[in-house]
């Protein structure tokens, strides 16, 4: 189960994070600077997956953001690499040749994309046609 | 800047977030410090509460407005304030505005949240909405958002939506469906046909979410679920034979995910059962077959399936195939395949430990690999490799990272696994002891202290060995000996010490018993976490006393010390050390070498004493009473009884004022109400009984104890501040009288000698009479009576409010208590 999806830049700046369980907000905090602190010092030689408190997380860098999924140990660490992979995917679809700024200026259009493809802690959608479509027909509604 | 440009005008048109927006983001892209962009947000909170909460807000300014909120709560800025303002959108008409609406309540909302209740209404409206989105949006949040209580009212809507014409909303719902069953699973334990429907599913996407919601069904409880194995097991056959549609297929390979699922839940199902299992064989065997072993995706199924073997029931073919797709991933020169490969060994010796020997060369490279996290995944294949041959270095291997390590859950865990295998693979004593003692050195306030015991246990009954128990005991006194010139040492391990070394020095011929003594009492002068530690260290002074024969100085006069300590215990030994030590030779026969383990014999009639009975007796002592024969006891008992039930109604009431504390009558203080809240009844169930709780303290307030009412609505007007007063309009000013409600709940539950309680009795007539009596005494409260049509609202979230302010209680007896003594 995904308790928590973090999108960071590398200077620790928060572009997205979307909560699966409850934490308060102080904790949160805590856990976003943890988690940065883990996630930037390691270089491409490590593997993709580290322990963290009794979870761990399985992170992704693309150019200059880390994509971050804290999920269960006993998950499969490349089911969920490969689900941050399709995810960016389908983001690169749908902003096209998507940047950081993109995700920077239309952050709640990226939320909507994340409950698209997971919902409550568990992947939902991994076809990206489909995904697409849904979101195109959201996007006439604005 | 042309990236920003770019992405600038493509905003361009309609309903785009507005210039201030627009400027906020690019002031915290270009923010350099996290000082500043902390300013900036809070800038920002700051702006958006004053523009929140005016009146001619349209709802396109409301839109922006909830975005820019998100966008600070992201940022870390916590805004409270405008939750409700998210919960309100989700109730207006249009879709977009629902849409802004449920995000930002999802994202800003949790479970359990006091807020989620506003949200039930609307939510079932949406649910049985027409509106294919609105229902989407209604599913999505409730997977979110529920919580346990909420679950009754939604759940046969969301069973409705299992088979709404549109998967997208199946599929939803049966996600929603797996979210009740996480929260609460009893609530859908008769829903089974309709999840087994759901399996059966003709789009595969919604089959995909009740396989999610069937493993975890099956996790609770595999038995009533073995005869969906075949069904899994077809399901898994044809998505490797590619029948699914084209869309479900990732970089070549048939929905990767669905199949890591599946999976799992064979697994489940065949554990430790080889009729399951069997059906379960052929069907691995050709997944394994097909996943391609060049990619990442390939490789997580691969790695899924040699998950699944070790699980179930072993079969040597099968398991020896997935040995060899095993070595693929050690032998790689990719770390994360590395990473799983020492993973899937250290299941995979579980099943059979002849693997590991294949590969041993790898796994002693991944200890020292510079990456940490596969250090750590090697020690804990090495824990399950242990057997009693290579107990002896993988112990060290662990011991030496425990050393260097800082992670407290680490550390948690390596302790555990050492102490576990200490205990099962111990080669000799001596061997055990050393282990220990180095564990707790490192780690000694994560033991538990039952291993403490054992190891204090083996000490003192030893083997049947008269010799090598004298050579154990030796060897533990000298290592303890040394230990204790080392600082610092934790509470456990100065207990074992000193209890090692009270009572068993003596097997040190070549020891100066006088300077044990010192440093033992040396210890006495330092603080412990854990208090006991000084009763075991005074303990072990005592022992030692009586061993040498004399009482020296210095420790004389540390252990008057503690006599003056505020620790009964600690007074108590360490008088008797000081009683006994007058007279050393009883000493030494109370305290005999080696005894340990002798039971002690009580005198339990305490005959040793009847000479100095008999004697005080003779001297004019008076004898014994028993406790019902005492004077003082007599006099209570023949006191009149508590008050009896009165049965006359209570005099009309004289309006007090509200803010005065009235003059007490002589009545003396309220006696310490015990303030049990009413934290059982959920706030929403139970407005009416507190209603009624409330009505009879007001009832009782003009009957003497007059202390209670004005007090209560003095104080009251204390926590009224924090409270928040909703109603249509927004934001409504202070109910002074809408409080009152609160604070008596606590006083009704007193003790059943007030006749506070009788008046509990009369529940609807008190209302009544507590209605009227309030609009009379409410000259100056606003118009707000607290009645039915009172805002219901209000209540929950202040009782909750109300039943946390565990100060409030205390203020108000010292309140009241002040107005005693004016």
């Amino acid at each position: 189960m995904i308790r928590f999806i973090l999108i960071q830049n590398r200077a620790g700046k928060t572009r997205l994070a979307k909560w699966y369980m409850h934490f308060e907000d102080d904790e949160k905090q805590k856990l976003i600077e943890e988690v940065h602190a883990i996630v930037t010092v390691r270089d491409s030689k490590h593997t993709n997956f580290v322990a963290f408190r009794n979870f761990k997380i399985v992170y992704r860098r693309y150019a200059g953001l880390f994509f971050c999924i804290c999920v269960d140990l006993d998950d499969n660490n490349l089911a969920y690499l490969e689900a941050i992979h399709n995810f960016v995917e389908v983001l690169n679809e749908f902003f096209h040749n998507v940047c950081e700024l993109d995700l920077v200026f239309n952050f709640y259009k990226v939320y909507a994309v994340v409950d698209e493809m997971f919902l409550a802690g568990e992947i939902r959608e991994t076809s990206q046609s489909k995904v697409l479509t849904q979101l195109n027909y959201l996007n006439t509604l604005d | 800047m042309e990236q920003t440009a770019r992405v600038l005008s493509q905003l361009g048109s309609k309903d785009q977030p507005s210039k201030e927006f627009q400027s906020l983001v690019r002031q915290i892209g270009e923010a350099k410090t996290k000082h500043e962009e902390d300013r900036i947000i809070k800038k920002e909170a700051a702006l958006l509460k004053d523009k929140v909460g005016g009146r001619d807000v349209t709802k396109r300014q409301m839109r922006e407005y909830l975005i820019r909120l998100i966008y600070c709560e992201m940022l870390g800025v916590e805004c409270s304030w405008g939750y409700i303002h998210a919960v309100k959108f989700t109730q207006t008409g249009s879709t977009l505005d629902k849409r802004i609406g449920y995000l930002a309540a999802s994202l800003f909302l949790h479970e359990g949240h006091e807020l989620n209740v506003l949200l039930v209404a609307t939510l079932q409206k949406d649910l049985k909405s027409s509106n294919m989105l609105e229902v989407s949006m209604a599913l999505v949040s409730i997977c979110k958002l529920v919580g346990a209580d909420m679950i009754p009212p939604l759940l046969p809507l969301v069973q409705d939506k299992l088979l709404h014409p549109k998967q997208l909303v199946r599929k939803k719902a049966v996600m929603a469906m797996h979210r009740f069953l996480l929260l609460s699973p009893d609530s859908i334990s008769h829903l089974e046909d309709d999840f087994r429907r759901s399996l059966s599913d003709q789009d595969p996407g919604v089959m995909e979410a009740a396989l999610i919601l069937f493993h975890d069904l099956i996790k609770n409880g595999p038995i009533k679920y073995k005869d969906l194995t075949e069904s899994f097991a077809m399901i898994l056959t044809q998505v490797i034979d590619r029948k699914l549609p084209e869309e479900f297929n990732y970089h070549g390979v048939p929905a990767p995910w669905m199949q890591m699922r599946l999976l799992r839940i064979l697994a489940l199902l065949g554990a430790d059962d080889l009729r399951t299992s069997e059906k379960i064989y052929p069907v691995v065997e050709r997944v394994i077959g097909s996943a391609e072993c060049n990619s990442d995706i390939g490789q997580a199924i691969s790695y899924e399936c040699i998950k699944t073997v070790a699980t179930i029931y072993p079969n040597n073919s099968v398991v020896s195939t997935t040995a060899k797709c095993l070595s693929r991933f050690v032998t790689s020169t990719n770390n994360d395949w590395r990473y799983l490969g020492i993973n899937g060994l250290a299941s995979l010796v579980q099943v059979n430990p002849k693997y590991a020997q294949e590969h041993q060369m790898v796994v002693i490279d991944c200890l020292d690999d510079p990456d940490d996290t596969l250090r750590r995944k090697t020690l804990d294949l090495l824990y399950k490799m242990t057997n009693p041959l290579n107990v002896v270095v993988i112990t060290e291997k662990l011991i030496g990272y425990l050393r260097q390590t800082r992670d407290e859950y680490i550390r948690a865990d390596l302790v555990s696994k050492v102490t576990q295998l200490a205990e099962r693979f111990a080669p000799d004593n001596i061997w055990f002891i050393q282990t220990m003692n180095a564990i707790f050195e490192l780690g000694g306030n994560l033991v538990r202290r039952e291993v403490a015991h054992n190891l204090m246990r083996l000490i003192a009954e030893g083997t049947d060995d008269e010799r090598t128990d004298v050579e154990l005991r030796q060897d533990a006194v000298s290592n303890y000996i040394e230990l204790l010139d080392k600082p610092n040492l934790p509470d456990i391990l100065i207990k074992i010490i000193c209890w090692v070394v009270g009572e068993y020095s003596y097997v040190l011929e070549d020891t100066d018993t006088e300077e044990i003594l010192e440093k033992i009492t040396r210890l006495l002068m330092r603080t412990f976490e854990d208090k006991t530690t000084t009763n075991w260290v005074v303990s072990s002074v005592t022992k030692l006393v009586a061993r040498l024969g004399s009482m020296p100085d210095n420790v004389q006069s540390q252990v008057a010390v503690y006599l003056a300590s505020t620790d009964t215990d600690v007074q108590q030994r360490c008088n008797e050390l000081l009683e006994l030590s007058q007279n050393l030779s009883m000493m030494q026969t109370v305290l005999p070498l080696d005894s340990a383990c002798e039971d002690l014999e009580v005198d339990s009639s305490l005959s040793f004493l009847d000479d100095f009975v008999t004697q005080s007796l003779a001297q004019g002592a008076s004898r014994y009473k028993p406790p019902h024969l005492r004077p003082a006891v007599l006099q209570r008992n023949q006191a009149p009884q508590a008050k009896e039930i009165r049965f006359e109604e209570y005099p009309m009431p004289a309006p007090p004022s509200f803010h005065r504390p009235a003059p007490l009558p002589s009545s003396p203080s309220p006696s310490p109400r015990v303030p049990r809240r009413p934290s059982e009844d959920s706030p929403l169930s139970s407005p009416t009984s507190a209603r009624s709780q409330i009505a009879h303290s007001v009832t009782t307030a003009p009957s003497g104890s007059l202390q209670y009412a004005p007090s209560e609505l003095s104080t009251s007007g204390i926590a009224v501040k924090t409270q928040r007063v909703w109603g249509n309009k927004g934001y409504v000013k202070e109910v002074p009288s809408v409080p009152v409600a609160t604070p008596p709940i606590a006083t009704t539950t007193t003790s059943p000698q007030q006749p506070v309680t009788v008046a509990t009795r009369e529940g609807e007539e008190g209302e009544e009479e507590g209605g009227s009596e309030r609009s009379e005494r409410s000259g100056e409260s606003p118009s707000k009576p607290i009645t039915a049509a009172g805002p219901l609202v209000s209540f929950p979230s202040m009782l909750a409010n109300c039943m946390q302010c565990e100060n409030y209680e205390v203020e108000r007896q010292r309140h009241n208590r002040q107005i005693n003594y004016t």
